[in-house]
C-alpha cells in the first residue's frame, strides 16, 4: 500500500466522520490529505460502524490515531489513554519479535 | 506536549517578554528562518495564528491594520515552490483557542523539499523587511485574496478560498463551502457568472475552481471573479441557528450569547461538543480509543507523522538531501 492510498483511506474515514472532526484539523493538514490522495482508490467506511471492524488498513488507522492524539481529544485523560495504548501495543509488538527470534 | 506547542493558538500580546522568548522559539520546530518571520511579525504588528515547519510547511495570520506588509507578503508568494495561500474565512472549532473565530490567511507549501520551507520562511521576511522595494501591481492575483478576505470577513459565508500552484507552474483557484448548505446554488450562479466551474473531483465539500496555465492568466480570472462576486454578493451572516448548520456555524451565532470571557469560551466548547453528530468515536474514551488495539505503536506513528507531512526528529531532517523530492 502506498502513501496516495493511505491517504485515501484517512480522506474517506475523515469525510464520513464529517464536521467536530474535520474541522478540529488545520486546514493546511485538511488540504495536504485531500490533494496527495490516490483519487482512484476508494474505501467505503460507515461512521456508525467502529473502525476497527471496518476495511481500514493499520497505515491509515495509524494516521488517524496521529490526528486523535493531536486535534481530536477532549481531555488530558483521554490523550493519557491513547498514550497508554500506545505503549502497550509497544510491549506486546516487543514481545512478538522476541517469541519470533527463539522460534527460528 | 510543551507548554506553548500543543495545537491551541496562544495570543502572543498575552505573553510575557520572558514567555514569549520561550513560546516564539518553540513554535519555530528549530528552524532559524522561522524563528525571525515569528518575531518579524510581532515587530510590525502583524498577529500570526498558527504555524508548522515540516514536510509542507505553512503560516497563518490574521489580518488586522497591517495590510501593506500583508499585501507585500501576498505579491512575493507566487515565488515560493508549490505555494498555496488559503483564506479562511470563518473559524470552524472552538477548541482551537481564543481566537477561534476570527477570519486568517495562510501562506504554505505543498514541497517536502527541506530547501523549500526555508524558501517559504524567507520569502515572507523579505516581504515584511523590505518596505520600499516592492510594490504590488494593481492586478495581482495572490493579492486579490487579501481584497476577498476583507470582503468577506463578516459575511458568514462559511466559504474558505485557496490559490495554489504546483509543480509545473500552473494554478487553480478554489472555493469550497464548508457549511450553509441552503446557499450552494446562490453560491453556484454567482461563481459560474464570476468565472469559475464546478470541480470534477470528488469532494465531500461542494467546491468551484478556476485554473491558469501562468500568473497572468491567473490574475485576470481572479480580479474578474473579484469584480463579480464582490459586487453580486448580497447575503448576510445568518443570525439564528437552525437544524442544518454545521456544529462551527452554530458556535459562531452562540458565540454572541456567551462572550469571550474564560467562562464564556467553557461554555461555548461544552455547547459546540454537544453539537457533534454521535458516533463511535464521540461517545465515549473507551469507546474512542478502541481502534488504538490494533498493530498501532511508535514504529507506525512515526510512519503516520511522516505521511502527514510531520517532522518526527529534526536530527533526522538534517540529514535529508536538500532537494528531495517524492
Amino acid at each position: 500500500m502506498n502513501e496516495a492510498q493511505i491517504l485515501s483511506e484517512v480522506y474517506s474515514t475523515l469525510t464520513s466522520l464529517g464536521y467536530g472532526f474535520i474541522d478540529a484539523i488545520p486546514p493546511h493538514i485538511y488540504y495536504y490529505i485531500k490533494d496527495n490522495r490516490d483519487k482512484d482508490y476508494h474505501i467505503k467506511v460507515d461512521k456508525n460502524i467502529p473502525f476497527e471492524e471496518q476495511n481500514i488498513s493499520d497505515e491509515a488507522l495509524s494516521v488517524i490515531a496521529e490526528l486523535h492524539l493531536r486535534y481530536f481529544c477532549n481531555s488530558e485523560t483521554e490523550k493519557s489513554q491513547i498514550e497508554r495504548l500506545l505503549e502497550f501495543n509497544e510491549s506486546k509488538a516487543s514481545e512478538e519479535l522476541i517469541k519470533n527470534i527463539f522460534k527460528k | 506536549m510543551s507548554k506553548w506547542n500543543h495545537m491551541k493558538t496562544i495570543p502572543i500580546y498575552s505573553l510575557t517578554d520572558e514567555e514569549r522568548k520561550e513560546a516564539i522559539k518553540e513554535w519555530a520546530e528549530g528552524n532559524e528562518h522561522l524563528e525571525k518571520l515569528l518575531w518579524n511579525c510581532y515587530n510590525n504588528g502583524i498577529e500570526t495564528a498558527g504555524c508548522h515547519y515540516g514536510r509542507s510547511s505553512y503560516f497563518q495570520i490574521h489580518v488586522n491594520d497591517s495590510n501593506d506588509a500583508v499585501r507585500r507578503m501576498l505579491y512575493k508568494a507566487k515565488e515560493i515552490p508549490k505555494v498555496q495561500v488559503l483564506a479562511v474565512m470563518e473559524g470552524h472549532n472552538p477548541r482551537s483557542g481564543p481566537t477561534w473565530y476570527e477570519p486568517s490567511l495562510s501562506f504554505g507549501t505543498f514541497s517536502i523539499a527541506e530547501a523549500d520551507q526555508d524558501t517559504l520562511f524567507n520569502t515572507l521576511n523579505d516581504a515584511i523587511e523590505h518596505k520600499d522595494e516592492i510594490t504590488p501591481p494593481k492586478e495581482d492575483a495572490f493579492g486579490t485574496m487579501l481584497d476577498i478576505h476583507e470582503f468577506f470577513k463578516n459575511k458568514g459565508s462559511s466559504l474558505m478560498f485557496r490559490v495554489r500552484k504546483d509543480a509545473e507552474g500552473k494554478f487553480k483557484f478554489t472555493t469550497e463551502l464548508w457549511g450553509r448548505k441552503g446557499i450552494e446554488e446562490y453560491c453556484d450562479n454567482l461563481f459560474k457568472k464570476a468565472g469559475m466551474k464546478k470541480s470534477e473531483e470528488e469532494s465531500h465539500l461542494p467546491e468551484w475552481v478556476i485554473e491558469a496555465d501562468d500568473y497572468e492568466e491567473l490574475s485576470k480570472k481572479m480580479t474578474h471573479f473579484r469584480d463579480v462576486v464582490l459586487d453580486g454578493w448580497n447575503l448576510e451572516a445568518p443570525t439564528e441557528i437552525t437544524d442544518d448548520m454545521t456544529p462551527g456555524e452554530k458556535a459562531l451565532i452562540k458565540r454572541k450569547e456567551y462572550g469571550d470571557s474564560e467562562e464564556g469560551q467553557r461554555k461555548l466548547i461544552k455547547y459546540y461538543e454537544s453539537q457533534i453528530p454521535k458516533t463511535p468515536l464521540s461517545i465515549s474514551i473507551k469507546r474512542r480509543t478502541a481502534y488504538l488495539k490494533r498493530r498501532i505503536y511508535s514504529k507506525t506513528m512515526r510512519f503516520a507523522r511522516r505521511v502527514l507531512g510531520l517532522y518526527d526528529d529534526k536530527k533526522k531532517v538534517s540529514n535529508e538531501r536538500r532537494g528531495e523530492e517524492r
